[in-house]
């Protein structure tokens, strides 16, 4: 399964032609929950036609204050409202001192935060009564690590019994950014939970630091490290390209919908034995 | 339980990014976090420019920075929503700004306007029955704003202490179109938008409230126009 970040850029392209041919389509909830009108409609005529993955922007599990039930509440609703196949969040924080920041902003990799961040995750699954993809996000620079990010990231799935969102242009924007190796940290992490995984473009700001924009077209660097991840997982998983900027014609997104999903075919493929 | 340094070190970050304001962040990369208070502001101010151009272009580029500033710096938003977040702003230039709503006596209005129209276009879908044959219903997917400035017919640039009166707008959403769509109203209509939110009217209905306030020829002339055009608009349905 390959899909797309549903988006109102395109929703009428979308309803009106076949162009777009994904698998299923994914919203953030915070968009779409208790909303009507033109967009509205055009949604649920998509929903018609496509399941739903739902991806969340402001539950915010890193939040020194812990998360708001009432908000995960109404997530609730909306996931059960839309039949959500899969519900994934961010291991960030976009939420502190009382106020919303709307960006994903990143945790200290420190023991306590696994502790915290863990409970928070436990907390929304039981009230949702389902388990949370979470996201490994992009980051631009640590904030008073004591441990590695791989550490980080493994402790708290591990802790919270969680899924794992293996955003592969995330994991290559990362490796750039802090100078390791995308494919060991790739392989060093818990990829039974891998439910989901995210691609897209970024854009390289200056010679040392990559941002996660989802503005550009997914890099030759990033197809090649999904086509290792894929091997490694052996598994189908469903597959998403995001794109929320410069948003280019309808083709050319299915075009690197089918180049994804050419390669996880291929990679799935069973190599032959070689007899001696 | 989150340790208080850890608490702290994120508190750090999140000022920095809601104030820029730099500060030092143990372990951080000072340069890098720069990009965050960058991504972070200009969302907000994409947001609220969205949702305020016409209050944008009334305060300038400038003042409009430095307002937006001052309220993502020490306003704490409190919608998990982003879309809502114009709706905090709106109240925080009511309740905080005094100075900027004395400087600019149409603001109140104008935000209240603004904010209107992005609330309507966004509302849930209201549905509606069928009225009885000869019976108008009100689109329920309507407000009505009083107003002391014409910010809905006339630029608030051109806008001076002589416009000052009252004005009624409503603002509703067309189903087809999912557009929102501004009426001047007049008292009497406004009379009759009133009664209509409350029952469905009939013509009789409709020119028995209209009486009250002009002569039978004029009300006849009036009452086709609005009914022309409510209907075209799809502000009522028959």
């Amino acid at each position: 399964m390959v899909g797309i970040g549903y988006r109102k850029d395109f929703a009428e392209d979308f309803a009106d032609n076949n162009i777009l041919k994904p698998s299923f389509i994914e919203v953030a909830p915070e968009n779409w929950m208790n909303v009507g009108g033109y967009y509205k409609k055009l949604f649920d005529k998509a929903l018609e036609k496509h399941p739903l993955f739902a991806h969340g922007l402001s539950l915010s599990v890193g939040s020194p204050e812990g998360i708001n039930i009432n908000f995960v509440k109404q997530v609730k609703q909306f996931l059960d409202d839309t039949n959500t196949v899969e519900y994934s969040e961010h291991l960030s924080f976009s939420k502190c001192n009382n106020a919303h920041l709307f960006d994903l902003l990143p945790i200290p990799f420190t023991q306590d935060a696994v502790k915290h961040v863990a409970k928070n995750i436990r907390l929304a699954q039981d009230i949702l009564e389902r388990k949370i993809a979470i996201e490994i996000v992009s980051y631009y620079s640590p904030i008073a690590a004591e441990m590695t990010e791989l550490e980080f990231i493994n402790n708290v799935i591990q802790e919270a019994d969680c899924n794992l969102l293996l955003d592969v242009n995330n994991i290559y924007v990362n490796s750039f950014n802090h100078q390791y190796n995308a494919k060991e940290f790739l392989a060093n992490l818990d990829l039974d939970r891998v439910k989901y995984i995210h691609m897209a473009g970024h854009t390289q700001v200056s010679d040392d630091l990559i941002i996660d924009t989802h503005g550009e077209n997914i890099i030759d660097p990033v197809y090649d490290l999904f086509g290792f991840a894929m091997q490694q997982l052996q598994r189908d998983v469903p597959v998403l390209l995001e794109r929320d900027f410069n948003i280019p014609e309808l083709d050319i997104l299915q075009y690197e919908m089918n180049q994804l999903q050419n390669i996880k075919t291929h990679s799935l493929k069973k190599q032959p034995h070689v007899i001696n | 339980m989150l340790l208080t340094k850890t608490h702290h070190h994120q508190s750090s970050l999140a000022t920095y990014c809601r104030t820029g304001n730099t500060v030092e962040i143990e372990g951080a990369v000072q340069k890098n976090l720069t990009h965050y208070r960058r991504l972070v502001f200009n969302n907000v101010l994409d947001t609220l420019e969205t949702a305020y151009p016409i209050t944008k272009n009334l305060l300038g580029d400038e003042n409009w920075e430095t307002i937006v500033n001052r309220f993502f710096s020490t306003y704490n938003i409190q919608s998990p929503q982003i879309w809502m977040m114009p709706e905090e702003f709106k109240n925080y230039l009511l309740e905080q700004e005094k100075e900027l709503l004395s400087t600019y006596p149409l603001l109140e209005n104008l935000l209240e306007f603004e904010w209107l129209e992005v609330e309507i276009f966004m509302m849930p879908d209201m549905p509606h029955e069928k009225p009885e044959e000869g019976f108008y219903i009100l689109n329920p997917e309507i407000d009505i704003l009083k107003l002391s400035y014409p910010v809905h017919i006339k630029s608030p640039l051109l806008i001076t202490n002589e416009d000052l009166g009252t004005y009624f707008v409503s603002l509703h959403r067309n189903p087809n179109t999912g557009s929102v769509q501004f009426t001047n109203l007049s008292i009497p209509f406004v009379d009759v938008l009133e009664h209509l939110s409350a029952n469905p009217l009939s013509e009789k209905d409709i020119k028995q409230i209209l009486k009250k306030y002009a002569s039978e020829k004029e009300v006849n002339v009036a009452y086709d126009e609005f009914i022309k055009q409510s209907l075209a608009t799809q502000l009522l349905f028959k």
